[in-house]
Protein backbone atom coordinates (compact mmCIF):
# COMPACT_ATOMS: atom_id res chain seq x y z
CA UNK A 1 0.00 0.00 0.00
CA UNK A 2 2.14 3.11 -1.09
CA UNK A 3 1.24 6.79 -0.06
CA UNK A 4 -1.12 7.91 -3.41
CA UNK A 5 -3.58 4.44 -1.98
CA UNK A 6 -3.18 5.70 1.39
CA UNK A 7 -4.19 9.32 0.56
CA UNK A 8 -6.94 7.99 -1.79
CA UNK A 9 -8.72 5.82 0.75
CA UNK A 10 -8.87 8.77 3.45
CA UNK A 11 -10.16 11.09 0.95
CA UNK A 12 -12.91 8.76 0.05
CA UNK A 13 -13.45 8.33 4.31
CA UNK A 14 -13.79 11.97 4.54
CA UNK A 15 -15.99 12.24 1.45
CA UNK A 16 -18.60 9.65 3.03
CA UNK A 17 -18.38 11.74 6.39
CA UNK A 18 -18.61 15.20 5.03
CA UNK A 19 -21.98 13.48 2.87
CA UNK A 20 -22.97 11.43 5.88
CA UNK A 21 -23.09 14.99 8.09
CA UNK A 22 -24.75 16.57 5.26
CA UNK A 23 -27.65 14.28 5.12
CA UNK A 24 -27.89 14.36 8.97
CA UNK A 25 -27.95 18.24 8.91
CA UNK A 26 -30.49 17.67 5.89
CA UNK A 27 -32.67 15.48 7.69
CA UNK A 28 -32.19 17.63 11.12
CA UNK A 29 -34.40 20.86 9.75
CA UNK A 30 -37.52 21.31 10.46
CA UNK A 31 -39.90 22.80 8.27
CA UNK A 32 -42.20 25.07 10.37
CA UNK A 33 -44.54 27.41 8.63
CA UNK A 34 -45.57 30.66 10.32
CA UNK A 35 -48.84 32.07 9.76
CA UNK A 36 -49.81 35.91 11.16
CA UNK A 37 -53.01 37.41 12.03
CA UNK A 38 -52.34 41.05 12.79
CA UNK A 39 -54.55 44.45 12.89
CA UNK A 40 -52.72 46.03 10.16
CA UNK A 41 -55.33 47.96 9.43
CA UNK A 42 -55.01 49.51 12.72
CA UNK A 43 -51.62 49.92 12.03
CA UNK A 44 -50.42 47.28 14.54
CA UNK A 45 -48.46 44.65 12.79
CA UNK A 46 -46.57 41.71 12.87
CA UNK A 47 -43.31 40.38 11.41
CA UNK A 48 -42.42 36.95 11.59
CA UNK A 49 -39.42 34.96 11.27
CA UNK A 50 -40.70 34.45 7.35
CA UNK A 51 -40.20 38.08 6.92
CA UNK A 52 -36.91 39.77 5.18
CA UNK A 53 -38.06 42.64 7.94
CA UNK A 54 -37.27 40.12 10.74
CA UNK A 55 -33.87 39.87 10.23
CA UNK A 56 -33.42 43.15 9.24
CA UNK A 57 -35.20 44.28 12.88
CA UNK A 58 -33.00 41.55 14.83
CA UNK A 59 -29.95 42.99 13.46
CA UNK A 60 -30.41 46.51 14.44
CA UNK A 61 -31.57 44.97 18.04
CA UNK A 62 -28.00 43.02 17.78
CA UNK A 63 -26.09 46.00 17.12
CA UNK A 64 -27.74 48.19 19.64
CA UNK A 65 -26.93 46.08 22.72
CA UNK A 66 -24.47 43.16 21.67
CA UNK A 67 -24.82 40.82 24.18
CA UNK A 68 -28.44 40.86 25.18
CA UNK A 69 -29.82 39.42 22.14
CA UNK A 70 -28.97 35.39 21.40
CA UNK A 71 -27.85 34.74 18.04
CA UNK A 72 -29.75 31.37 18.05
CA UNK A 73 -33.39 33.44 17.89
CA UNK A 74 -35.81 30.89 18.91
CA UNK A 75 -38.41 30.19 16.11
CA UNK A 76 -41.39 31.40 17.89
CA UNK A 77 -40.54 34.57 17.65
CA UNK A 78 -42.01 37.86 16.23
CA UNK A 79 -41.43 41.41 16.16
CA UNK A 80 -44.72 43.73 16.53
CA UNK A 81 -44.53 46.94 14.94
CA UNK A 82 -46.99 49.83 16.10
CA UNK A 83 -46.91 52.15 13.15
CA UNK A 84 -50.55 53.97 14.63
CA UNK A 85 -50.50 56.86 16.03
CA UNK A 86 -51.29 56.32 19.26
CA UNK A 87 -49.67 54.13 22.29
CA UNK A 88 -50.69 50.69 22.92
CA UNK A 89 -51.22 50.01 26.36
CA UNK A 90 -52.67 46.88 26.87
CA UNK A 91 -52.82 44.37 24.46
CA UNK A 92 -52.89 40.27 24.38
CA UNK A 93 -51.08 37.67 22.05
CA UNK A 94 -51.86 34.12 20.96
CA UNK A 95 -49.52 31.89 20.18
CA UNK A 96 -50.85 28.40 18.75
CA UNK A 97 -48.56 25.50 17.83
CA UNK A 98 -49.66 22.80 15.85
CA UNK A 99 -48.04 19.70 16.29
CA UNK A 100 -47.30 16.89 13.82
CA UNK A 101 -50.37 15.26 14.83
CA UNK A 102 -52.44 17.85 14.40
CA UNK A 103 -52.74 18.72 18.27
CA UNK A 104 -52.64 22.79 18.51
CA UNK A 105 -51.37 23.96 21.82
CA UNK A 106 -52.56 27.34 22.65
CA UNK A 107 -50.63 30.30 24.66
CA UNK A 108 -51.95 33.40 25.40
CA UNK A 109 -49.66 36.04 26.91
CA UNK A 110 -51.50 39.29 28.22
CA UNK A 111 -49.23 42.86 28.64
CA UNK A 112 -51.53 45.68 30.49
CA UNK A 113 -51.21 49.08 31.95
CA UNK A 114 -55.16 48.92 33.64
CA UNK A 115 -53.65 52.84 35.17
CA UNK A 116 -53.28 54.26 31.96
CA UNK A 117 -56.95 52.83 30.88
CA UNK A 118 -57.65 54.74 34.80
CA UNK A 119 -56.64 58.14 33.82
CA UNK A 120 -53.06 58.15 34.24
CA UNK A 121 -52.05 61.26 31.95
CA UNK A 122 -48.45 61.30 32.99
CA UNK A 123 -47.14 57.89 31.73
CA UNK A 124 -45.69 59.32 28.74
CA UNK A 125 -43.70 61.07 31.29
CA UNK A 126 -41.88 57.09 32.41
CA UNK A 127 -39.13 55.41 30.61
CA UNK A 128 -41.82 53.57 28.42
CA UNK A 129 -39.06 51.59 26.98
CA UNK A 130 -38.64 49.56 29.84
CA UNK A 131 -42.00 48.23 29.65
CA UNK A 132 -44.37 46.58 27.64
CA UNK A 133 -46.60 49.77 26.24
CA UNK A 134 -46.12 49.34 22.57
CA UNK A 135 -45.49 53.18 21.88
CA UNK A 136 -46.59 54.95 18.10
CA UNK A 137 -43.71 53.96 15.47
CA UNK A 138 -42.09 51.73 17.86
CA UNK A 139 -41.51 47.97 17.85
CA UNK A 140 -40.89 45.65 20.15
CA UNK A 141 -39.48 41.60 20.29
CA UNK A 142 -41.86 38.94 21.47
CA UNK A 143 -40.71 35.09 22.18
CA UNK A 144 -42.56 32.19 23.40
CA UNK A 145 -39.29 30.93 24.78
CA UNK A 146 -37.26 32.01 27.57
CA UNK A 147 -35.36 35.19 25.97
CA UNK A 148 -33.66 37.72 27.18
CA UNK A 149 -34.87 40.36 24.68
CA UNK A 150 -38.14 39.44 25.57
CA UNK A 151 -39.98 42.90 25.10
CA UNK A 152 -37.29 44.46 23.84
CA UNK A 153 -37.97 47.81 21.96
CA UNK A 154 -36.90 49.24 18.57
CA UNK A 155 -37.41 52.37 16.73
CA UNK A 156 -39.30 52.05 13.06
CA UNK A 157 -37.60 55.21 12.32
CA UNK A 158 -33.88 55.91 11.62
CA UNK A 159 -34.11 57.80 14.97
CA UNK A 160 -31.55 56.82 17.49
CA UNK A 161 -33.32 54.42 20.03
CA UNK A 162 -33.55 55.06 24.06
CA UNK A 163 -31.24 52.41 25.97
CA UNK A 164 -34.13 50.34 26.76
CA UNK A 165 -33.29 47.38 29.24
CA UNK A 166 -35.28 44.50 29.11
CA UNK A 167 -39.07 45.09 30.42
CA UNK A 168 -39.37 42.01 31.79
CA UNK A 169 -37.96 42.78 35.27
CA UNK A 170 -40.16 45.73 35.67
CA UNK A 171 -43.56 44.53 33.69
CA UNK A 172 -43.64 40.87 33.93
CA UNK A 173 -46.16 39.58 31.06
CA UNK A 174 -49.60 38.19 32.58
CA UNK A 175 -50.32 35.16 30.90
CA UNK A 176 -54.10 34.26 30.49
CA UNK A 177 -53.41 30.90 29.14
CA UNK A 178 -51.16 27.90 29.68
CA UNK A 179 -47.76 28.44 29.39
CA UNK A 180 -45.22 26.70 27.47
CA UNK A 181 -41.64 26.39 26.07
CA UNK A 182 -41.02 25.43 22.53
CA UNK A 183 -37.35 25.55 23.14
CA UNK A 184 -37.87 22.63 25.65
CA UNK A 185 -40.19 21.09 23.13
CA UNK A 186 -39.43 18.82 20.78
CA UNK A 187 -38.89 21.35 17.46
CA UNK A 188 -39.51 18.52 14.79
CA UNK A 189 -42.45 18.16 16.57
CA UNK A 190 -44.22 21.35 15.31
CA UNK A 191 -45.27 21.94 11.84
CA UNK A 192 -46.88 25.81 12.49
CA UNK A 193 -47.14 28.35 14.56
CA UNK A 194 -50.08 30.50 14.68
CA UNK A 195 -49.34 33.98 16.23
CA UNK A 196 -52.26 36.41 16.23
CA UNK A 197 -52.99 39.71 18.11
CA UNK A 198 -56.09 38.58 19.47
CA UNK A 199 -56.82 42.26 21.19
CA UNK A 200 -55.21 45.80 21.86
CA UNK A 201 -56.47 48.52 23.47
CA UNK A 202 -55.24 52.22 22.56
CA UNK A 203 -54.35 54.78 24.86
CA UNK A 204 -57.44 56.48 23.72
CA UNK A 205 -59.70 53.50 25.06
CA UNK A 206 -60.34 51.99 21.39
CA UNK A 207 -60.04 48.21 21.34
CA UNK A 208 -58.78 46.23 17.95
CA UNK A 209 -58.41 42.62 17.06
CA UNK A 210 -60.68 39.18 16.71
CA UNK A 211 -61.05 39.20 20.98
CA UNK A 212 -61.42 35.29 20.50
CA UNK A 213 -59.92 35.04 24.26
CA UNK A 214 -62.54 37.37 25.67
CA UNK A 215 -59.74 39.98 26.34
CA UNK A 216 -62.13 43.00 25.98
CA UNK A 217 -64.40 42.17 28.43
CA UNK A 218 -61.86 40.87 31.05
CA UNK A 219 -60.19 44.25 30.83
CA UNK A 220 -63.03 45.86 31.13
CA UNK A 221 -63.49 44.22 34.21
CA UNK A 222 -60.73 44.87 35.94
CA UNK A 223 -60.87 48.49 34.68
CA UNK A 224 -64.96 48.76 35.77
CA UNK A 225 -64.04 46.67 39.50
CA UNK A 226 -62.36 50.25 40.60
CA UNK A 227 -63.99 52.55 38.92
CA UNK A 228 -67.56 51.45 40.76
CA UNK A 229 -65.32 50.92 43.85
CA UNK A 230 -64.53 54.97 43.14
CA UNK A 231 -67.74 55.66 42.47
CA UNK A 232 -69.69 54.32 45.00
CA UNK A 233 -67.04 56.40 47.77
CA UNK A 234 -67.63 59.40 45.68
CA UNK A 235 -71.64 59.07 45.97
CA UNK A 236 -71.38 58.09 49.38
CA UNK A 237 -69.40 60.99 50.67
CA UNK A 238 -71.62 63.41 48.48
CA UNK A 239 -75.12 61.81 50.13
CA UNK A 240 -73.05 63.23 53.26
CA UNK A 241 -71.69 60.01 54.32
CA UNK A 242 -69.00 60.44 56.71
CA UNK A 243 -65.76 58.74 56.10
CA UNK A 244 -65.50 56.32 59.11
CA UNK A 245 -69.30 54.72 57.64
CA UNK A 246 -67.97 54.62 54.22
CA UNK A 247 -64.97 52.84 55.45
CA UNK A 248 -67.28 50.64 57.39
CA UNK A 249 -69.40 49.77 54.36
CA UNK A 250 -66.06 49.13 52.32
CA UNK A 251 -65.46 46.18 54.99
CA UNK A 252 -68.90 44.99 55.35
CA UNK A 253 -68.22 44.58 51.31
CA UNK A 254 -65.41 43.58 51.26
CA UNK A 255 -66.24 40.14 53.63
CA UNK A 256 -69.01 39.35 51.96
CA UNK A 257 -67.67 39.75 48.44
CA UNK A 258 -67.07 36.27 46.40
CA UNK A 259 -64.33 36.36 44.20
CA UNK A 260 -61.88 33.40 43.20
CA UNK A 261 -58.49 33.87 45.30
CA UNK A 262 -56.42 33.97 42.36
CA UNK A 263 -57.09 34.36 38.22
CA UNK A 264 -56.04 31.21 36.21
CA UNK A 265 -56.12 32.19 33.23
CA UNK A 266 -59.43 32.03 30.69
CA UNK A 267 -61.38 33.47 33.47
CA UNK A 268 -65.40 34.61 33.16
CA UNK A 269 -64.87 38.44 33.54
CA UNK A 270 -67.74 38.29 35.98
CA UNK A 271 -65.06 36.74 38.55
CA UNK A 272 -62.08 38.96 36.97
CA UNK A 273 -64.80 42.14 38.26
CA UNK A 274 -65.08 40.34 41.20
CA UNK A 275 -61.23 39.62 41.84
CA UNK A 276 -59.71 42.66 41.27
CA UNK A 277 -62.95 44.59 43.11
CA UNK A 278 -62.05 42.44 46.10
CA UNK A 279 -58.08 43.44 45.19
CA UNK A 280 -58.99 47.20 44.75
CA UNK A 281 -61.26 46.94 48.75
CA UNK A 282 -58.27 45.33 50.42
CA UNK A 283 -55.57 47.69 49.29
CA UNK A 284 -57.94 50.31 50.76
CA UNK A 285 -58.59 49.06 53.90
CA UNK A 286 -54.93 47.97 54.37
CA UNK A 287 -53.66 51.90 54.00
CA UNK A 288 -56.76 52.93 56.45
CA UNK A 289 -55.08 50.85 58.47
CA UNK A 290 -51.68 52.74 58.32
CA UNK A 291 -53.34 56.26 57.38
CA UNK A 292 -55.80 56.38 60.41
CA UNK A 293 -57.36 59.23 59.13
CA UNK A 294 -59.98 58.12 56.90
CA UNK A 295 -60.93 61.42 55.56
CA UNK A 296 -57.97 61.79 54.49
CA UNK A 297 -57.58 58.67 53.00
CA UNK A 298 -60.67 58.83 50.71
CA UNK A 299 -59.78 61.94 49.61
CA UNK A 300 -56.58 60.85 47.98
CA UNK A 301 -58.25 57.36 46.49
CA UNK A 302 -60.86 59.29 44.57
CA UNK A 303 -59.75 61.18 41.49
CA UNK A 304 -60.33 64.48 40.49
CA UNK A 305 -62.36 64.07 37.49
CA UNK A 306 -63.56 60.63 36.40
CA UNK A 307 -63.79 62.20 33.02
CA UNK A 308 -59.94 61.64 32.01
CA UNK A 309 -60.89 57.71 31.98
CA UNK A 310 -60.66 56.57 28.77
CA UNK A 311 -63.98 55.28 27.69
CA UNK A 312 -63.40 51.65 26.70
CA UNK A 313 -64.71 50.93 23.47
CA UNK A 314 -64.26 48.83 20.21
CA UNK A 315 -63.68 50.24 17.50
CA UNK A 316 -66.76 51.43 15.36
CA UNK A 317 -66.13 49.05 12.52
CA UNK A 318 -66.82 46.78 14.78
CA UNK A 319 -70.23 44.73 14.81
CA UNK A 320 -70.59 44.57 18.22
CA UNK A 321 -69.96 48.24 19.33
CA UNK A 322 -69.79 48.12 23.59
CA UNK B 1 15.93 -10.64 0.92
CA UNK B 2 14.21 -11.06 4.76
CA UNK B 3 14.88 -8.06 5.49
CA UNK B 4 13.32 -6.51 2.48
CA UNK B 5 10.06 -8.48 3.07
CA UNK B 6 9.56 -7.27 6.90
CA UNK B 7 10.18 -3.45 6.12
CA UNK B 8 7.68 -4.01 3.51
CA UNK B 9 5.13 -5.81 6.27
CA UNK B 10 5.50 -3.28 8.96
CA UNK B 11 4.77 -0.66 6.18
CA UNK B 12 1.85 -2.26 5.45
CA UNK B 13 0.42 -2.80 9.11
CA UNK B 14 1.89 0.77 9.79
CA UNK B 15 -0.53 1.67 7.43
CA UNK B 16 -3.05 -0.43 8.42
CA UNK B 17 -3.24 1.39 11.98
CA UNK B 18 -2.97 5.04 10.65
CA UNK B 19 -6.04 4.05 8.66
CA UNK B 20 -7.49 2.46 11.67
CA UNK B 21 -6.92 5.37 13.99
CA UNK B 22 -8.32 7.68 11.16
CA UNK B 23 -11.48 5.92 11.19
CA UNK B 24 -11.86 5.93 14.30
CA UNK B 25 -11.72 9.39 14.98
CA UNK B 26 -13.69 10.10 11.92
CA UNK B 27 -16.38 7.88 13.67
CA UNK B 28 -16.24 9.69 17.04
CA UNK B 29 -16.35 13.01 15.45
CA UNK B 30 -19.44 12.22 13.55
CA UNK B 31 -20.81 10.43 16.16
CA UNK B 32 -20.75 13.53 18.16
CA UNK B 33 -21.90 15.30 15.32
CA UNK B 34 -25.27 13.11 14.93
CA UNK B 35 -25.72 13.17 19.17
CA UNK B 36 -25.56 17.03 19.33
CA UNK B 37 -27.26 17.85 16.56
CA UNK B 38 -30.67 19.66 17.39
CA UNK B 39 -33.03 20.53 14.85
CA UNK B 40 -32.54 23.37 12.59
CA UNK B 41 -35.61 25.37 11.70
CA UNK B 42 -36.58 26.32 8.82
CA UNK B 43 -39.16 29.12 8.82
CA UNK B 44 -41.36 29.29 5.94
CA UNK B 45 -44.31 32.24 5.37
CA UNK B 46 -47.71 30.88 5.90
CA UNK B 47 -51.40 32.38 5.96
CA UNK B 48 -51.49 36.02 6.48
CA UNK B 49 -54.36 38.15 7.44
CA UNK B 50 -55.57 40.85 4.67
CA UNK B 51 -53.44 39.08 2.16
CA UNK B 52 -54.41 37.76 -1.30
CA UNK B 53 -55.28 33.93 -1.74
CA UNK B 54 -53.80 32.27 -4.49
CA UNK B 55 -57.15 31.47 -6.67
CA UNK B 56 -58.38 27.51 -7.04
CA UNK B 57 -59.35 25.93 -10.13
CA UNK B 58 -62.97 25.88 -9.95
CA UNK B 59 -63.82 28.13 -7.45
CA UNK B 60 -64.64 31.18 -7.75
CA UNK B 61 -64.44 33.91 -5.01
CA UNK B 62 -66.87 36.84 -6.46
CA UNK B 63 -69.28 33.76 -6.94
CA UNK B 64 -70.38 34.32 -2.71
CA UNK B 65 -70.20 37.28 -0.59
CA UNK B 66 -67.45 35.04 1.07
CA UNK B 67 -66.15 31.47 1.08
CA UNK B 68 -64.90 29.11 3.34
CA UNK B 69 -62.11 26.94 2.82
CA UNK B 70 -61.37 23.57 4.54
CA UNK B 71 -58.06 22.38 3.75
CA UNK B 72 -59.24 18.60 4.68
CA UNK B 73 -56.82 15.25 3.90
CA UNK B 74 -58.82 11.79 3.84
CA UNK B 75 -55.98 10.63 6.40
CA UNK B 76 -56.64 13.20 9.04
CA UNK B 77 -58.66 12.00 12.14
CA UNK B 78 -59.24 15.38 13.20
CA UNK B 79 -60.59 16.60 9.47
CA UNK B 80 -63.31 13.56 9.97
CA UNK B 81 -64.11 14.45 13.76
CA UNK B 82 -65.34 17.86 12.41
CA UNK B 83 -67.56 16.65 9.65
CA UNK B 84 -70.67 17.74 11.69
CA UNK B 85 -69.28 21.26 12.02
CA UNK B 86 -68.91 21.25 8.57
CA UNK B 87 -71.99 19.78 7.48
CA UNK B 88 -74.26 22.09 9.70
CA UNK B 89 -71.97 24.70 7.69
CA UNK B 90 -73.27 23.33 4.53
CA UNK B 91 -76.98 23.04 6.33
CA UNK B 92 -77.14 26.49 6.09
CA UNK B 93 -76.46 27.73 3.45
CA UNK B 94 -78.85 25.03 2.00
CA UNK B 95 -81.49 26.50 4.18
CA UNK B 96 -80.44 29.93 3.17
CA UNK B 97 -79.76 30.80 6.74
CA UNK B 98 -76.23 31.85 5.52
CA UNK B 99 -74.51 33.34 2.42
CA UNK B 100 -70.77 31.47 3.00
CA UNK B 101 -69.70 29.39 0.63
CA UNK B 102 -67.70 26.05 2.26
CA UNK B 103 -65.87 24.32 0.34
CA UNK B 104 -63.93 21.39 1.77
CA UNK B 105 -60.54 21.06 -0.23
CA UNK B 106 -57.85 18.32 -0.45
CA UNK B 107 -54.79 17.25 -1.55
CA UNK B 108 -55.54 13.73 -2.37
CA UNK B 109 -57.01 12.18 -5.29
CA UNK B 110 -60.50 12.40 -7.00
CA UNK B 111 -61.59 8.77 -6.17
CA UNK B 112 -60.19 8.98 -2.58
CA UNK B 113 -61.90 11.93 -2.11
CA UNK B 114 -65.53 10.94 -3.38
CA UNK B 115 -65.20 7.51 -1.11
CA UNK B 116 -64.11 9.87 1.83
CA UNK B 117 -66.85 12.02 1.36
CA UNK B 118 -69.90 8.96 0.44
CA UNK B 119 -68.12 7.40 4.12
CA UNK B 120 -68.55 10.13 6.16
CA UNK B 121 -71.36 11.27 4.80
CA UNK B 122 -69.89 15.39 3.90
CA UNK B 123 -72.32 17.70 2.92
CA UNK B 124 -70.09 20.50 1.80
CA UNK B 125 -68.56 20.83 -1.54
CA UNK B 126 -65.91 19.35 -1.96
CA UNK B 127 -62.15 19.59 -4.50
CA UNK B 128 -59.53 16.79 -4.72
CA UNK B 129 -55.85 17.18 -5.82
CA UNK B 130 -55.36 20.62 -4.93
CA UNK B 131 -51.97 21.48 -3.97
CA UNK B 132 -51.35 22.51 -0.19
CA UNK B 133 -48.35 23.95 -0.68
CA UNK B 134 -48.84 26.28 -2.94
CA UNK B 135 -51.87 27.76 -1.03
CA UNK B 136 -49.18 27.86 2.26
CA UNK B 137 -51.31 25.28 4.03
CA UNK B 138 -49.51 22.68 6.20
CA UNK B 139 -52.02 21.59 8.62
CA UNK B 140 -55.40 19.85 8.27
CA UNK B 141 -57.81 20.39 9.01
CA UNK B 142 -57.42 24.76 8.63
CA UNK B 143 -60.22 26.78 7.47
CA UNK B 144 -59.35 30.47 5.67
CA UNK B 145 -61.94 32.82 5.05
CA UNK B 146 -61.90 34.38 2.01
CA UNK B 147 -63.47 37.75 0.78
CA UNK B 148 -65.06 37.94 -2.58
CA UNK B 149 -61.91 40.09 -3.31
CA UNK B 150 -59.96 36.97 -2.47
CA UNK B 151 -58.50 38.17 0.52
CA UNK B 152 -57.85 36.54 4.03
CA UNK B 153 -60.40 37.75 6.40
CA UNK B 154 -59.63 34.80 8.63
CA UNK B 155 -58.02 31.19 9.43
CA UNK B 156 -57.84 28.69 12.03
CA UNK B 157 -55.38 26.23 11.96
CA UNK B 158 -56.50 22.63 13.35
CA UNK B 159 -59.97 21.70 14.34
CA UNK B 160 -61.93 24.48 16.80
CA UNK B 161 -63.12 23.37 20.04
CA UNK B 162 -66.90 23.24 20.43
CA UNK B 163 -66.69 26.55 21.73
CA UNK B 164 -64.80 28.08 19.39
CA UNK B 165 -67.76 26.37 16.64
CA UNK B 166 -70.48 27.61 18.19
CA UNK B 167 -68.73 31.08 17.95
CA UNK B 168 -67.85 30.46 14.73
CA UNK B 169 -71.90 29.62 13.84
CA UNK B 170 -72.85 32.86 15.82
CA UNK B 171 -70.83 34.93 13.76
CA UNK B 172 -72.58 34.17 10.65
CA UNK B 173 -74.10 37.13 9.25
CA UNK B 174 -77.96 36.23 9.88
CA UNK B 175 -80.21 36.19 7.18
CA UNK B 176 -83.25 38.30 6.75
CA UNK B 177 -86.43 36.68 7.71
CA UNK B 178 -89.02 35.62 5.13
CA UNK B 179 -91.40 38.64 4.58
Amino acid sequence: MNKKTMAAILAIFAMLISISAALVQGSNTVRITFNVKDVSPDGLEIVSPAHSEFSNMKSKLLNKKQNAFREDTPPAAVFIKNKSKKDVVAYVLKWEVTRLDGRVETIVNSYSRPDILMGKKTYKDENLSTTFVLRSNKARFFSLSESSAQGRELGLSSEADDDSGSPASTAPARGIGTSADIENDSLAEVKSITVSIDGAFFDDGTFVGENSTKYFERMKAEINAKYDLLQDIKNRLENGEQPGDVMEHLLDVSSTLKAPNSLTGPDEPADVYNFFKKMYLNEVLQRRAIAGNDALLLNRLLPQNFDTWPNLHKRKSESTED
Amino acid sequence: MNKAKAKERLEILTNIAVLLVAVAILAVLALNYIGGQKPVPRIVEGLQQGQQFPTISGVAYTGAASTLLIAMSTKCAYCTQSIPFYNQLADMKINGKTSLRAIAIFPNSDDEVQRYAQQHQLKTEHKSSIDFEQLKLTATPTMVLVDQNGRVVNFWVGALKPDAQQQFLNSLEPQLPDS
